[in-house]
């Protein structure tokens, strides 16, 4: 798969992990904080992201950083690359 | 000074849960009781961060370090001295340093927005601020003098050539001060004397504390868990463990618990239920775990009961004003269906009356909170009535009792623990920060674009709260996301509310008062939300 099909798998998982989280979110331009995230939902996706895609998938930095989904879907790829080439579901 | 009696039976109850007295040090100072600690257990892990371990000796010598140059720098006893340090061995030692100097700490936090900043630096009447990151801070505070925790010459050789500072530190001096959210848009600063963090510490009925006491700090230092995270182990011998970032992380908290072998935690109410739902594994090595900040959700209370067992759980409760917890209650089993989880009774050397009226209130009688004992502050920092006097001197049925009043309903239980029964104003709890609405309010009003606003608390769907603001705009540019904006150089983060909503108009009720039940439907349009 290319690069922009594995982000598009992981957009869709966000949006999902997201609305299992209870957040008003549709598309992956949605932004996780303005969608009516807060510090303890931030706490439970990136519980969520580490058991998916490996500890350290989604640094709390990533996610405050910049928080639209699309932006959290290239920074869990990115930190996937670099920090477990093999890791992944 | 008022009168405060009941009948036989409201009598015979307070009686029976404030036989609270226990032997504690209350005639030394956190000073004292530290360098004690220092000189008997040399060699004893006083502090882990990462993979830094200070004992003792390294951490009094590097607090001694740090006093001697605050000393050299003027201040005195009776100062107050900001200390802007992130979660590090430097951020005790420099605790210490200023205690040393009989000075009192005012934790603050490098993230608060600069006003925030300067207007409780400004009420403490603090003038120099001890920081890790000095010159981003001399920056942002022109008015004080920065000071960095670490020396030029650092290192443990250095640091342990100084002795203990010979400055006179008593029981009754202020050791710390914490703000809290004032109703009326400005933050309240609550001193606290060195002899309520012991009475806070020793002889505790709420968690067994001793030289192998493994306890975690995670909670930020400008909240008064941290004088249980931080005094409660340094005053006994045991060991400190810091989290060793500012946002926590589920499995990063499950590693450090289990690789420093933490005995014991306390946790807010919101963290304790995430960790429950979450990775309830994470805490299974910790002896003792203390939760509270909040009303307890029953069913998070079940699971962990189910995944902890009985003994191991403790549910506690405090105002900033009582020194960090005035409460405690061992869940042993659930509450009766339909009844909410008791606060329990008053820990060692701490009193707690349920009074209506004037009056003592029987079991079953719901009033309001009252606490005395030494873990109350002496009184708000140069406080103009806020909302009335809290504290006062009352006749307490024969006893001549200083009582703060929490503004907190309650009603006894037969067995003589106390049940929480919501608040008697318009104080809330957002992820276990207790938050004034009024000074949201207060804030929201100076904004130009808005004409009027009302801010309220509510659920999120998985159960969190969040505070949700209505705002009627001024002038036809006014958004929700300026709205944020502005408030957020104003109030730290959590006292943003998550959601601001622009409305004509704020509905009434048919009293008048405003339709918060309307309001929430526009926040929560798919479904009705819980009060």
């Amino acid at each position: 798969m290319s690069d922009t099909a594995d982000e598009q798998h992981v957009e869709a998982w966000l949006i999902g992990a997201c609305q299992a989280l209870g957040l008003n979110v549709t598309a992956a331009e949605d932004d996780f904080f303005e969608s009516g995230g807060t510090s303890l939902s931030a706490m439970k996706l990136i519980a969520r992201v580490e058991e998916t895609f490996g500890e350290d998938a989604l640094p709390p930095d990533d996610l405050f950083a910049e928080s639209s989904l699309r932006a959290l879907a290239s920074a869990i790829e990115r930190n996937r690359r670099r920090t477990a080439p093999l890791a992944g579901s | 000074m008022d009168r405060i009696s009941g009948d036989e039976k409201a009598v015979s109850i307070h009686s029976r849960i404030n036989q609270t007295a226990q032997p504690y040090p209350s005639h030394d100072s956190l000073k004292a009781l530290f360098e004690r600690c220092a000189a008997r257990y040399a060699d004893a892990v006083a502090v882990v961060h990462r993979d830094r371990r200070l004992t003792y000796r390294s951490l009094n010598g590097l607090a001694n370090a740090i006093a001697a140059r605050l000393l050299e720098a003027g201040v005195r006893t009776g100062d107050t001295v900001g200390v802007c340090v992130e979660r590090s061995p430097e951020l005790i030692a420099a605790l210490l340093a200023v205690l040393k100097c009989g000075a009192a700490y005012l934790p603050v936090d490098a993230s608060w927005p600069d006003a925030r900043l300067r207007a409780v630096l400004r009420a403490a009447g603090c003038r120099l601020i001890l920081g890790d990151q000095v010159t981003a801070l001399a920056d942002r505070l022109p008015d004080q003098r920065t000071f960095s925790v670490r020396s030029g010459q650092a290192g443990e050789e250095t640091s342990l050539r100084h002795g203990n500072p010979r400055t006179r530190v008593g029981p009754d001096d202020i050791a710390y001060i914490n703000f809290t959210s004032g109703s009326t848009g400005h933050p309240k600063g609550v001193p606290i004397r060195h002899r309520s963090v012991a009475r806070l510490v020793f002889g505790a009925r709420y968690a067994r504390m001793g030289r192998d006491s493994v306890v975690l700090h995670a909670s930020p230092v400008s909240f008064d868990a941290a004088t249980f995270e931080i005094w409660g182990p340094l005053l006994h011998g045991g060991t400190c463990v810091l989290y060793p970032a500012s946002f926590i992380r589920l499995s990063e908290l499950r590693r450090v618990l289990a690789d420093q072998g933490v005995t014991l935690v306390f946790l807010t109410t919101a963290l304790f239920n995430t960790v429950v739902d979450e990775a309830p594994d994470a805490l299974s090595g910790v002896r003792t775990i203390l939760t509270g900040g909040e009303a307890h959700s029953i069913s998070h209370m079940g699971k962990a009961l189910a995944h902890y067992g009985p003994d191991r759980l403790v549910s506690v409760y405090g105002p900033t004003e009582c020194t960090t917890f005035a409460t405690y209650y061992p869940v042993r089993r659930l509450p009766p269906a339909g009844t909410a989880l008791p606060i329990g009774r008053p820990i060692q050397n701490t009193r707690m009356y349920v009074v209506d009226k004037k009056r003592l209130c029987a079991a079953g009688e719901i009033g309001e909170v009252w606490l005395a004992g030494p873990g109350l502050s002496p009184g708000y920092l140069g406080q103009l009535a806020d909302t009335g006097e809290p504290f006062a001197v009352c006749d307490m049925d024969g006893r001549r009792e200083r009582i703060y009043r929490t503004g907190d309903r309650g009603y006894l239980l037969e067995d003589g623990n106390v049940v929480f029964q919501g608040r008697l104003d318009h104080q809330v709890k957002v992820n276990g920060f207790r938050v004034e609405i009024g000074e949201v309010s207060h804030h929201l009003d100076q904004d130009p674009t808005v004409k009027q606003s009302y801010v309220t608390v509510t659920e999120t769907p998985s159960g969190g709260k969040v505070l949700v603001a209505f705002v009627v705009p001024a002038v036809p540019h006014c958004t929700p996301s300026a709205v944020r904006g502005r408030l957020s150089v104003r109030l730290p983060d959590y006292m943003i509310p998550s959601a601001v909503h622009l409305c004509g108009e704020l509905p009434l009720t048919a009293t008048g008062k405003v339709d918060r039940r309307t309001l929430l439907s526009v926040h929560h349009p798919f479904g009705a939300s819980s009060s």
